[in-house]
């Protein structure tokens, strides 16, 4: 006895008549039945509708494609994990577990990095706010502080009178690379002097240990020229303090901003097919870094802070949709349960969804929006979608980065997130929002009662 | 106070002049040797008067210090003064003859030496051969000399050295029965010093049992082998108890099986091999010089010897067991223990040192022997490409080159040379197909020595950044790795050869400080040939270690144990051999250092000195650090065992080792991974008889940032050595 067919409700397709255009004829969109030999549909019965779901295997293989593309090119690499972009302690700890430190950017950070086991000489300390007490904990913990501005460095000039400690410090420097927007916001400016200023002063003052120079060009940056512009002018940097000073600097920070495979808003073309790899990265970085006139009997460790590019396969929401719906245009759109407060992301990505089991090839052009009663709450504007029913499930991939950390708790409870492990065994690194949780912190004046 | 240096290199160049002609610098038996000369006076008093001669003459001219105390230029001359010496009756024109002839001599050796140099090859006692000859031959027409007719009459001599007894003891000896050989053979020992009594034969005997027991063993293969192939091609044997020249087999035997070779069971076959050819050679010469009327002297001794240390030198492959010594120890067991115990990394001190030619993790696809195309002539090369943890070499499908890990990875150069031959113009391969028509595809060959070339393949197209005829440094980029010529996926092909054309065969020969990583351990190789499916990456030194263990000549170090205070100096020696000094108590640690570690090989001094308790703990540690791994090597076990049982394992050396002492380092941990102040480490030295350890002493080793070494062990000794900064002018 043959499987009964499954409804499909019946849609009006224009036909186009003649040659197919440049893209091709139309394809079926792929599906997503399952995520590390998991059905999608055992983990929506296990944890809910919907859930956040992180590979282990894809953060582990993405990491040593990285760490390979640099390491076969440059003698000495250090990987920094960005705590921004995901600080599940689950997420730190494995990224610890693969030889990365700890990038940071607040007190808050810091002190998440020290709880998940990091030593704190092995914490980058970053960012335009570190507090008195941040910077003197930093300082006897042995934790590498970049300054971001004078007022920092003046700061710290004076902590250094007091601690145990000498500082270890490093500067962050901005630069023209040849990019919009130049990110001049942070850190010293190389151009007008301003960092070789700075070097200086840090110096002259002998009361810190330069240890190393900093940068980060920009996000989500399309491609790598620019990276080796800025490694340029961060080596020629070294070697001026290595002839002015006879100092010699022990890593150069290359920073993160390497893009993930996502596609951005308004972009042409799809970003994995678009976006540079490790190796083009790693190409320009180390390129430019050996080719620069630094002793290479001494070159300094390179370090990284990639956060996105490594973290954004490993992401992935799976939930089901609560509704299709005609707009007044005569527009098909669907509602699902993932909205903007949980997928920040999707204000700068054309997400990528997929169903979660086996449809027809028909599609229809779609909007997506999420459940939230607020009008912003669009997850794609325009999609070919298949004719989804109620209650059927969808799989949002690359959402790794940022998501996690970035999310809010507007109009609705925050779900689960499940660790999938290498063995393929599931575990929830933190459970669902409850009423409880999120008023845990409120209080309620005597008068109210 | 100046006086007192001459006097001890006068004494030393004496001495040594008489146990040379045994390649011993002995004090002990050159003495016995000394007194074994003066059981002929007069022959004693001219052999010393040559020595003398020869030995101040080199000094007023000014020869080399060294060579001249160890007696290098005396003992040629020592010969022809004792062989002259005991043919003619002691006169006033006889020592002026023998001053002569000395001088004669002492020129010939400076001569051969010179010649013999740019061989690498010994003068041994042809200038003696030279000298006696012209003496013996001139002397004919030297009518104011008389032929002595001591030698003739024995017991007139035994009777005044030793009274009846000796002459009583003697005749005994004499009339024992049965033992014809064994007279002969101290016989033939006595007449290297041209004395014609047992007397002498058995006093040096002893003395070369003390010197050496592998030269004495020597001395006893070798004379008795020959005796069997006397024995054997019906010659009289007998006739070498008056000719003087049984001695050619001892000395033979001597400098073949433990002197110019390092002693081993091969070396000792090698030996029962050449000794019938002395023989044939010896009866032959004998013929051609019986014209002259002259003896053959050590002549057929000196053919064997230069002839088969040279033809040793010229082998193609010299790494198998029979090794020809390059400086040669004190002693035959020295050399034995010296070469068969000291780290791997001194042992493989004569390789060129050339690096992987990548950065990274790679995998070994093919090795040596292959199963693909590593075979016959080109047998001895390695594939590497880039694996992923799970052991995938690609991304995706892996049906194209881009996705392949290894793909488009530079190149680096694996050691410093010129450039020999490119090929640049060869496109990648599909994935799956091959180029049989160009099967190295695009290559590089760099010459980094003669008859030393290493060549990399399979690059791609249009990446070789360098021209041929350029001089590369190691590590500099070459080429990116690519899918060219016998290729089906992108993959590095490595190999070392001889000839400096793309596609030559291949040699045989390590590669240098790598580490091979297998589950998160790691295993250090300071020269190695990978294997296949092992996961290997190049050495990263580190910094601490590198500046704490440079030892270069002219650094001094400041010694500190429990109060006590002492000064070290490294120098070198004129073979460029490098060694911590202790100026004060003449210490002497010798070691090799190279990018890998630094090595111990052998020490001189006292051995409860603090420099023997720093070549202990720090025997054999590498400029590395990889926390956890423990490299381990073997100390000669003459530094540890007392003389007794040295005595017993000395003879059978060549063939078992049963005293070992063990060296163990472990690299404990660093304060800080990334900016460290200071490394730890432990080391390990434990004495074993026949596998079982009986003594073991441990040692905590902390290098520190500013150079500092700190030693602790037992209960809290602390050994300090600093860097002594000079102070900027």
């Amino acid at each position: 006895m043959s499987e009964k067919l499954k409804y499909e409700r019946p849609i009006i397709t224009k036909i186009n008549a003649g040659v197919t255009d440049k893209f091709g004829m139309q394809s079926k969109m792929p599906i997503i039945t399952e995520i590390d030999k998991i059905p999608v549909e055992k983990l929506i019965k296990d944890y809910g509708s919907p859930s956040f779901i992180l590979s282990e295997k894809t953060i582990r293989q993405t990491f040593n494609n990285a760490k390979r593309a640099f390491t076969t090119r440059y003698p000495n690499v250090q990987f920094a994990w960005s705590y921004k972009t995901n600080y599940m302690n689950a997420v730190c700890r494995i990224f610890h577990k693969e030889g990365s430190w700890a990038e940071v950017v607040s007190g808050f950070e810091y002190d998440k990095a020290l709880k998940n086991g990091v030593p704190g000489n092995k914490i980058i300390f970053n960012g335009p706010d570190k507090s008195k007490e941040n910077l003197i904990k930093a300082t006897e913990n042995g934790s590498y502080i970049h300054i971001d501005h004078f007022d920092e460095l003046y700061e710290l000039l004076s902590i250094a009178e007091t601690t145990k400690k000498r500082p270890k410090v490093a500067i962050r420097v901005n630069m023209d690379t040849g990019i919009y927007p130049q990110w001049d916001r942070f850190g010293f400016n190389y151009e007008n002097g301003e960092a070789w200023n700075a070097l200086n002063r840090i110096l002259m003052s002998k009361k810190l240990d330069l240890v190393g120079l900093h940068t980060h060009i920009g996000t989500y940056m399309m491609t790598p020229t620019p990276y080796s512009v800025a490694a340029s002018k961060l080596a020629e940097l070294a070697v001026r303090l290595d002839r002015k000073f006879n100092h010699k600097i022990k890593y150069i920070d290359m920073g993160g901003g390497f893009a993930s495979k996502n596609t951005l808003k308004g972009a042409y073309l799809p970003g994995k097919d678009t976006c540079p790899t490790f190796d083009q990265y790693a190409e320009a970085i180390s390129d430019a870094l050996i080719n620069s006139e630094l002793d290479p009997n001494e070159m300094p460790t390179l370090f990284l802070e990639t956060g996105r590019a490594l973290i954004d396969d490993a992401g992935y929401i799976i939930g089901s949709v609560l509704a299709n719906k005609r707009l007044a245009n005569g527009r098909r759109s669907m509602i699902i349960d993932t909205g903007v407060n949980m997928l920040f992301t999707s204000f700068w990505y054309e997400h990528e969804i997929y169903p979660a089991k086996e449809f027809s090839s028909h599609a229809e052009d779609t909007t997506i929006y999420g459940p939230l009663c607020m009008n912003i709450d669009v997850i794609r504007s325009a999609v070919k979608f298949p004719l989804l029913q109620k209650g059927d499930h969808y799989v949002i991939k690359r959402i790794g980065a940022y998501n996690m950390t970035q999310w809010m708790q507007f109009i609705t409870l925050r779900p689960k997130i499940i660790l999938i492990d290498t063995d393929n065994n599931t575990h929830i690194i933190r459970e669902n929002e409850t009423n409880e949780s999120m008023t845990a912190l409120e209080k309620v004046p005597n008068y109210l009662n | 106070m100046k006086a007192l240096p001459k006097i001890k290199l006068f004494y030393s160049s004496v001495l040594n002049s008489y146990s040379q002609i045994f390649f011993s610098e002995n004090k002990l038996f050159a003495g016995l040797l000394l007194i074994v000369s003066f059981l002929d006076f007069w022959a004693g008093i001219f052999g010393l008067i040559s020595v003398l001669t020869a030995n101040i003459t080199a000094n007023i001219l000014g020869y080399y210090k060294l060579s001249i105390k160890k007696g290098l230029y005396g003992f040629n001359a020592l010969l022809v003064g004792l062989g002259t010496g005991i043919i003619f009756k002691p006169s006033i024109e006889l020592t002026v003859v023998i001053i002569f002839a000395a001088l004669l001599t002492f020129f010939i050796t400076i001569a051969l030496e010179g010649f013999f140099a740019k061989y690498a090859l010994p003068y041994l006692s042809i200038p003696f051969l030279l000298g006696i000859w012209a003496v013996i031959l001139a002397t004919k027409d030297f009518s104011a000399l008389g032929l002595s007719e001591r030698s003739i009459y024995t017991y007139n001599e035994l009777y005044a050295l030793g009274g009846k007894n000796l002459v009583n003891l003697y005749d005994w000896f004499n009339n024992i029965q049965g033992f014809q050989s064994l007279k002969i053979y101290f016989l033939s020992l006595g007449a290297i010093f041209f004395q014609n009594n047992i007397l002498a034969g058995i006093i040096i005997a002893l003395g070369l049992l003390y010197y050496s027991r592998i030269a004495f063993s020597l001395s006893v293969i070798g004379f008795w082998s020959a005796y069997f192939f006397y024995q054997l091609i019906g010659a009289d044997f007998s006739a070498l108890a008056y000719t003087f020249i049984g001695f050619n087999y001892i000395l033979t035997s001597i400098a073949v099986g433990g002197y110019f070779v390092i002693p081993s069971g091969k070396s000792y076959f090698w030996t029962l091999i050449l000794l019938p050819i002395t023989v044939i050679l010896t009866a032959s010469l004998g013929h051609v010089f019986t014209v002259w009327q002259i003896s053959i002297y050590s002549l057929p001794f000196n053919i064997i010897v230069l002839l088969f240390i040279y033809v040793l030198k010229l082998r193609f492959n010299k790494h198998n067991k029979l090794t020809d010594t390059f400086t040669r120890q004190a002693t035959p067991e020295q050399n034995l223990y010296l070469y068969n115990t000291a780290a791997e990394e001194f042992k493989n001190k004569n390789f060129y040192p050339i690096n992987l030619p990548f950065k990274g993790d790679w995998t070994v696809t093919q090795a040596h022997n292959g199963k693909y195309t590593h075979k016959d002539k080109w047998r001895h090369a390695w594939d590497f490409v880039i694996k992923d943890d799970e052991g995938k070499q690609y991304s995706d499908t892996g049906d194209f080159c881009k996705e392949y890990f290894c793909y488009e990875k530079p190149v680096y150069a694996p050691a410093g040379g010129f450039v020999s031959e490119i090929s640049d113009n060869i496109p990648d391969n599909k994935i799956g197909d091959i180029n049989t028509e160009q099967n190295w595809g695009n290559s590089i060959v760099i010459k980094h020595g003669e008859y030393l070339f290493t060549q990399i393949s399979h690059l791609k197209e249009g990446s070789i950044k360098i021209k041929k005829g350029d001089y590369v440094k190691k590590g500099d980029i070459l080429a990116k790795v690519g899918n060219s010529g016998h290729s089906p996926y992108p993959h590095i092909h490595f190999q070392i050869q001889a000839t400096p054309y793309i596609g030559s065969e291949t040699l045989d020969y390590p590669i240098h400080n790598f580490i091979v990583k297998e589950e998160k351990k790691y295993e250090l190789i300071a020269f190695g040939k990978p294997k296949k499916e092992q996961i290997v990456a190049s050495v990263t030194s580190e910094k601490i270690s590198e500046h704490a263990l440079h030892f270069i000549p002219g650094k001094k170090l400041q010694v500190f144990f429990n109060e006590a205070e002492t000064e070290w100096v490294i120098q070198k020696d004129i073979l460029n051999q490098t060694y911590i000094f202790d100026k004060k108590n003449k210490e002497t640690a010798y070691f090799y250092e190279n990018d890998a570690g630094i090595y111990f090989t052998n020490f001189y001094g006292n051995k409860k000195s603090e420099l023997f308790l720093f070549f202990n703990a720090l025997y054999n540690v590498r400029k590395s650090f990889y926390k956890g791994t423990k490299t381990t090597s073997t100390i000669r076990p003459d530094l540890f065992f007392s003389k007794p049982i040295m005595f017993i394992q000395d003879f059978i050396a060549p063939f078992y080792i049963f005293l070992k002492s063990k060296f163990r380092l472990e690299y404990l941990a660093k304060d800080d991974d990334f900016a460290p102040d200071f490394v730890k480490l432990k080391s390990e030295i434990s004495k074993v008889i026949f596998n079982r350890v009986i003594n073991k002493m441990t040692y905590d080793i902390i290098l520190y940032k500013s150079g500092k070494i700190e030693i602790r062990f037992k209960d809290d000794n602390i050994l300090s050595v600093e860097p002594i900064k000079k102070p900027l002018n």
